[in-house]
Parts: C-alpha cells; sequence; structure tokens
C-alpha cells in the first residue's frame, strides 16, 4: 500500500504544477490585464484614470515582468498561503473568499450528503424490485430529475419555499443576517434556506447515481456466485450485502473524484440565479473582469480539489477491490 | 532449499522515487517561507517518502530462503514463517493507470505476529506464491474473493477434483 501511495502522490504532484501553468496561461491568454480593463471601463464611463497610480500597482503587483516570473510569484505565494490580491475588492484573496468559501462547503457537503443518502436506498430498492410499479415510478421520477434544467427547478422551489413557508428568495439567509456575526438565528436562517439549493444542485446527480447504481447492482445480482447463494439457502439480505453490494459501491467510490469539483463549479449557475454568496458567482466575476489572482486561485483551488478527489477514490478502490481485471486493457 | 531477492535493477525506480518525492519537500520545507497548512501537508510527504525509502533500503537488503518446512527471510529484515502455521494469505494488485496496467502484486503471508510482504518484482514471485497458496489450501484457509482472482490471473488453480459425498461406500 505505501508503494501504491508514494506512485501515486509522484504522479499527483506533477499533475498540480502542470495545471497550475495551464491555469496561469489561460488567464493571461486575454489581452491586457486587469489594470488595462479598469482604465478601458473608466474611458467608456468617461471618468479620468489616474494612470500614474495604476503604472505604479502594475510595477508593483510584477505585471511589467516576464510571465514566468509572474508564474513563479504566484505559485510561490500559493505555497505560503498568499492567495494574491483582488484588484476588484481592494482586498487579499484570502479575506474576500472567507465567508463565502465556508459557505460553499457547507453547500457542496451537505449536497454530496443528500445525493448520497436519496441515491443510495433508492438505487439498492429499484435494483431489487427490479420492474415493480415502484420501481417504474422511481425511474421515472429519476429521469426527470435528469432532464430537468437545475436553474428552472431553483426557480420554481423558490416560489414554492416563498409561497408556501415563507422563505425569503434568494440568499442562504435572510438579509438582515447578510455581513453580520455568526449567531444562533443566523444559523438557523441558513438551515431555513439551505434545502432549497442542495435539493436544486443534488438532484442531477442524485438521479444519475440512483441509474448507475441500480444498473450495476442488477448485473451483480444476475451472476453466477449469487444464484449459487441463494441456492445454498443465504437469507436474501445477507446474498444483497455480502458481495453484490459491495462490488456495486465501486461507483459510488469513483465518483469521489468528480463530485468535488462539480459540485462547486456546477453550482456556479444556480448560485446566480439563487443569488447564493457562494463562490460560484464570485469566479465568473473574476473571470470577467481579469481579476487574475482571485481567479487563479479558485481555478488553483477547483483543480486542487479534482486532483484530491481523483486521489481519494483511487486509493479507497485500491484498498476495497486490489483485483487484476484482465480485460481493461483490451479493446472492445 | 531456493533463494529469493530483489534484483538490484528492479530497486533503481523505487531510489529514485522515494529521492524524487523527500528531495523536493525537504527543500521547499527548508529554504522557503511557507504557510501553515502548506507545511503541513509538505511535512507529510516529506515523512512519506523518507520511510518509503528505508522500507527500500530495507528490502533490498533482504534476502529470502523458501523451504519444504518454512519461508526465511535473513539480512536487514529478518522473520521465519512456518508453512504449517500460516494463518492468512493476501494477494492485491496495484496500478496507478485507468486501464489497470503495468501494475505489480503484492503477497502477504502471516503466521501469529511474523508478517512478510514481497511484491512481484522479487526474482521467483510466481514461484512464492504458487507455493503460498497451496500451503493455504492444504491448511484450509479461507482465501477472500480478490485473492482467488489474482491467483486465477496467475495461473494458479486451486480447484481440486470436486468431493462427492459417499453413502455406504458407494458414490451418489
Amino acid at each position: 500500500m505505501l508503494s501504491y501511495l508514494v506512485h501515486r502522490i509522484l504522479i499527483m504532484i506533477p499533475t498540480l504544477i502542470a495545471i497550475s501553468i495551464v491555469i496561469f496561461t489561460i488567464i493571461n491568454l486575454p489581452q491586457g490585464n486587469y489594470f488595462t480593463t479598469y482604465i478601458a471601463e473608466l474611458q467608456e464611463s468617461g471618468e479620468p484614470a489616474d494612470l500614474a497610480k495604476i503604472h505604479f500597482l502594475e510595477a508593483e503587483y510584477g505585471f511589467d515582468r516576464p510571465l514566468w516570473e509572474q508564474y513563479v510569484y504566484w505559485a510561490g505565494g500559493l505555497l505560503r498561503g498568499d492567495l494574491g490580491y483582488s484588484f476588484t475588492y481592494n482586498l487579499p484573496v484570502t479575506k474576500v473568499v472567507g465567508d463565502r468559501l465556508f459557505l460553499t462547503f457547507l453547500v457542496s457537503f451537505t449536497t454530496i450528503i443528500f445525493t448520497y443518502l436519496v441515491a443510495f436506498p433508492i438505487g439498492v430498492y429499484s435494483a431489487t424490485h427490479q420492474y415493480s410499479w415502484t420501481d417504474h415510478c422511481l425511474t421515472l421520477l429519476g429521469f426527470l430529475g435528469l432532464a430537468t434544467p437545475s436553474f428552472l427547478l431553483a426557480l420554481v422551489l423558490l416560489y414554492l419555499a416563498n409561497v408556501y413557508f415563507g422563505i425569503s428568495i434568494g440568499g442562504l439567509m435572510d438579509p438582515q443576517y447578510v455581513d453580520q456575526p455568526w449567531t444562533w438565528n443566523k444559523t438557523l436562517s441558513v438551515l431555513a434556506h439551505i434545502w432549497i439549493p442542495v435539493i436544486v444542485i443534488g438532484t442531477a446527480g442524485t438521479a444519475s447515481m440512483i441509474r448507475r447504481l441500480r444498473a450495476n447492482l442488477l448485473d451483480e445480482l444476475q451472476k453466477q456466485y449469487v444464484v449459487t447463494a441463494r441456492a445454498k439457502g443465504l437469507s436474501p439480505l445477507k446474498v444483497l450485502f455480502k458481495y453484490p453490494l459491495r462490488m456495486a459501491l465501486n461507483p459510488f467510490i469513483s465518483d469521489i473524484g468528480s463530485l468535488l469539483p462539480h459540485v462547486i463549479s456546477g453550482a456556479a449557475i444556480v448560485s446566480v440565479v439563487m443569488s447564493l454568496p457562494t463562490t460560484g458567482p464570485m469566479l465568473l466575476e473574476a473571470l470577467r473582469s481579469q481579476d487574475m489572482y482571485l481567479a487563479g486561485s479558485f481555478l488553483m483551488f477547483m483543480a486542487f480539489l479534482t486532483v484530491i478527489g481523483v486521489f481519494v477514490s483511487d486509493f479507497a478502490l485500491a484498498v476495497l477491490d486490489p483485483r487484476i481485471r484482465l480485460q481493461a486493457g483490451r479493446r472492445r | 532449499m531456493t533463494r529469493y531477492a530483489y534484483p538490484t535493477s528492479a530497486m533503481y525506480g523505487d531510489y529514485l522515487r522515494a529521492a524524487a518525492g523527500f528531495v523536493p519537500t525537504a527543500a521547499i520545507l527548508v529554504i522557503m517561507p511557507i504557510g501553515v497548512v502548506a507545511a503541513t501537508v509538505l511535512s507529510g510527504f516529506a515523512a512519506l517518502f523518507a520511510v518509503f525509502g528505508v522500507r527500500t533500503i530495507l528490502r533490498h537488503g533482504t534476502r529470502f530462503e523458501m523451504t519444504k518446512s518454512a519461508l526465511r527471510a535473513s539480512g536487514l529484515r529478518r522473520a521465519s514463517i512456518t508453512w504449517g502455521k500460516l494463518d492468512r494469505m493476501t494477494l492485491a494488485y496495484y496500478s496507478t493507470r485507468r486501464d489497470r496496467r503495468d501494475g505489480w502484486m503484492q503477497l502477504e503471508l502471516r503466521s501469529g505476529r511474523t508478517k512478510v510482504k514481497l511484491d512481484s518484482r522479487i526474482e521467483g514471485f510466481a514461484e512464492l506464491v504458487d507455493k503460498s497458496a497451496r500451503t493455504a489450501h492444504s491448511c484450509g484457509l479461507t482465501l477472500n474473493a480478490t485473492t482467488l482472482a489474482n491467483l486465477a490471473a496467475l495461473g494458479v488453480s486451486l480447484h481440486t477434483e470436486p468431493r462427492i459425498p459417499h453413502v455406504g461406500g458407494h458414490p451418489v
């Protein structure tokens, strides 16, 4: 296992370095930088721009240096825990992101738990009761979940939550708690609001996970060893839990890799629609205004989550199922 | 008696991996002023690669002897497993590639508190696995599904002729 860990980490580190280079290059691909965009915006609105101050800031933050020097400065800052400076907010990125990052984590992890809690029992039930009327109903619900655009579901739920539960439209808390210190009432307000984004963001993922778990479990349940176990008189529950379910869990584990970044990036559009104080809308704005340190930090954070997620899922799969798969390399 | 050892050429990769992981992480820790989180993560990596390096040295400096009665390790690591007292055997396959090719196998044998781990780069690995599997089978050990699948992949079959229960001395 130690060998596996070392092999895997040695792949992970250059991957992260390569991603950081790609992110930095992409952010710098558009013409100009934050300051040129800022000057253009000022000129469009007819306001005078303090060019001396802007040139001073460009020199201060190394925008006049070669690109590779800027990269080394940025990457070194990431290692030191210094995510850089947001020119849009005139604050260090860590301060800008602060509360939003916590709320993003809260929404994301609640969504992941919601996805697993709902998908797991429904997937197992659907597989063990194949073609029953409940299976058909759940399948229909699953397809509806897959087919419904998240932003549309968000609008419908916002309306219903406001009309039937009196919850304020948009946001993750009542307006009076925004930018206030955390109190018990603020926590309760967050809890009262969080279920809407969780259902909206989690629905598509839950539906696809139900379909995959059902399909995998059905495959396993039709295998010879299950028939043998049944023939030997093992109880249905024991037959289900002993091997087929464990084998069917593999997609759940391998999903961790894509789930973390998908939940955060996928929530961006929903966050805009629902006015959620999460990182998604901030990322969109940072990319639009070429606020490079803010955008770069977000993208690096998402890349980090992807790499960590894939590492965790690969490691868990290696621990749970270290089998050789003879057909893995064959072409179909 | 048959002797087994890890060939030096097979260990170069592990020495390089240990160095490639330990040197840069330790260098960053020593040279650069970094944040607490990054320092904790890098210290963890440095420790992991250091342990891996030490383990590679130990593995390289250990020789194995297989006799009819036991498997003995000598050199930097010493251990002995009497075949008759074998109480656990697992065979795992690991690969870091998506298509699960170019991986390696790891054989773990236990007898009481004594544990021996061997990986597929050792000379004569197939022979060691075959002997271990047959011993485990004759000792009546239950091998897990993963081990059985990996044994089958190596061409080691533990199936014997089906036992037909006899009633009154006649086959049923």
